[in-house]
């Protein structure tokens, strides 16, 4: 039984950046450095260089299915691989400074 | 609200392989000032710390991660052992091939996603151009004469193009050798190859990035004569060796040497002479047959030598003789002498002598021996003095 709750705790800690985002009536607020966040309301999908436009204070976004890693970084204008970024799955948002992300 | 609970830690747990995160190595490539795009090639990310096997790599330009221009993106997390805040990691660009590469480029992991290095320059590796071999006789061109016994000095000279700066041409070395029988990476032998590892480097030559390059090399007499490339490798700081070459054919090289005069040592009543000696040495590159006459005072006067005293003082041409195959020693009556030896002439008679060139470079095995005897009629007595000319003909199959 410990070895289980010991196993819990680890990926509490593995991922205690991680926003749940089931209410963002107020956006998403996202805090300076990495956030993972997996936004479960309804919103239009966007690409991700769409969403680094809206927010220039976003660094990178990644997305990372079960084989591949996409990646879009804020530099050169914008590199990378422009994905889209879809309501229920989960994305690595850097940002330089706190943000709160408004998809709505 | 304790199912609740338990869901989202189902949730948490099946999203874990997810939290991985990212973080970005980025940075632009300019194009080889040669004009080669940097697009295509790869860059290569490692931790020095960790060292280079654990290592990423990414495509500069469209087909790579960042699908823009001179640019690569690497994600430095997928790093077997990840990477972090604080540590330095080191990229190059990978030759693939063509020979542009870079220098090595470091870069700090700081925080907010990604880190950007410091531009990189595609470099370009030496090109060699004008290489051209020849003696100093230019007229004609491309056509290189030894000398017999000796050797001749060629040059090859090449105009090296150093886009980073000429500073940075390291060193050039030549090698010369036979096109047909040797190939450049053989082992040097003066038949047929030639190495210089320290070629002049005129930096004071044209442009900031050009250098002209000038390689030495002695060429014995007994080179073969055929077509021979001069390949000039030059390299750069980054160690990258560019070739270039040029073609010269080594003309044929008829000559022959002979280490003494013949005396025949006639002190007592003998009629016809002792067996002397006449070495015959190959001083040239073709296999060699004798062409042979002689003379008493002057060309074409018939006799073999000319003597001080007595009533006749002239040794008949016919009266000389020679074997050019073998040895017949001692007393020889003059049947003997007709039957074994030839006649010398007063105009030139070609040999069959097959004395193939030199081939050893540390003894000389190109000399053959001659065999001569006179017989001397009655009425010549005193010192007698002839001539022999010896020439050199070249042998079929040579």
């Amino acid at each position: 039984m410990n070895k289980y709750f010991l196993i819990f705790m680890f990926a509490i800690l593995c991922i205690s950046g991680i926003i749940i985002a089931e209410d963002f009536k107020e956006g998403i607020k996202l805090s300076e450095g990495k956030n993972v966040i997996n936004i479960s309301s309804e919103f239009s999908p966007l690409y991700a260089e769409d969403l680094v436009k809206l927010y220039p204070e976003i660094a990178a976004v990644t997305y990372n299915d079960s084989e591949q890693e996409f990646g879009y970084v804020n530099a050169f204008g914008g590199i990378g691989d422009n994905f889209v970024i879809y309501p229920n799955q989960t994305y690595e948002i850097t940002t330089r400074k706190e943000v709160t992300l408004d998809l709505k | 609200m304790k199912k609740m609970l338990i869901l989202n830690l189902f949730a948490i747990f099946l999203i874990m392989p997810l939290c991985s995160a990212a973080h970005y190595i980025v940075g632009f490539v300019e194009n080889a000032k040669d004009g080669t795009n940097a697009d295509g090639h790869s860059v290569i990310l490692w931790n020095p710390a960790i060292g280079i096997n654990d290592n990423l790599t990414d495509i500069i330009g469209p087909l790579g991660n960042s699908h823009t221009n001179n640019i690569y993106m690497v994600d430095c997390e997928l790093l077997t052992h990840g990477c972090a805040i604080g540590n330095t990691l080191t990229l190059k660009i990978l030759n693939n091939g063509d020979n542009y590469i870079s220098g090595e480029k470091n870069v700090s992991v700081n925080g907010y996603g990604y880190d950007i290095v410091g531009n990189i320059t595609l470099n370009s590796p030496p090109n060699i151009s004008s290489v051209n071999v020849d003696d100093d006789l230019l007229i004609p061109p491309n056509e290189i004469d030894l000398i017999p016994a000796s050797t001749k000095e060629i040059t090859c000279s090449a105009i090296v193009t150093e886009y980073g700066g000429e500073s940075s041409l390291i060193n050039a070395t030549g090698r010369f050798f036979d096109n047909s029988a040797s190939n450049y990476n053989a082992s040097d032998d003066n038949n047929f190859h030639y190495t210089n590892n320290s070629c002049d480097m005129n930096y004071s030559y044209g442009n900031e990035d050009e250098v002209e390059v000038s390689c030495k090399f002695y060429i014995w007499y007994y080179a073969n004569s055929q077509n021979w490339n001069c390949t000039i490798d030059a390299n750069d700081n980054l160690s990258i060796h560019s070739r270039n070459s040029d073609i010269s054919f080594i003309n044929p090289l008829l000559a022959l040497g002979l280490d003494s005069f013949v005396d025949f040592n006639l002190f007592g009543d003998e009629d016809v002479s002792n067996e002397s000696k006449l070495n015959v040495t190959n001083y040239g590159n073709v296999k060699i047959n004798l062409s042979l006459n002689g003379y008493g005072f002057k060309e074409n006067d018939g006799n073999a030598m000319n003597c001080s005293l007595g009533t006749t003082k002239n040794i008949s041409i016919n009266y000389e003789k020679f074997n050019l195959t073998t040895t017949n020693a001692g007393i020889m009556n003059l049947s003997e002498f007709e039957k074994k030896y030839v006649n010398l002439t007063s105009s030139p008679n070609v040999k069959k002598f097959n004395l193939d060139y030199r081939k050893n470079d540390l003894t000389n095995d190109a000399i053959n021996v001659t065999y001569w005897r006179i017989y001397v009629p009655l009425g010549v007595s005193g010192n007698c003095q002839g001539n022999i000319i010896f020439g050199a003909v070249q042998a079929p199959g040579s």
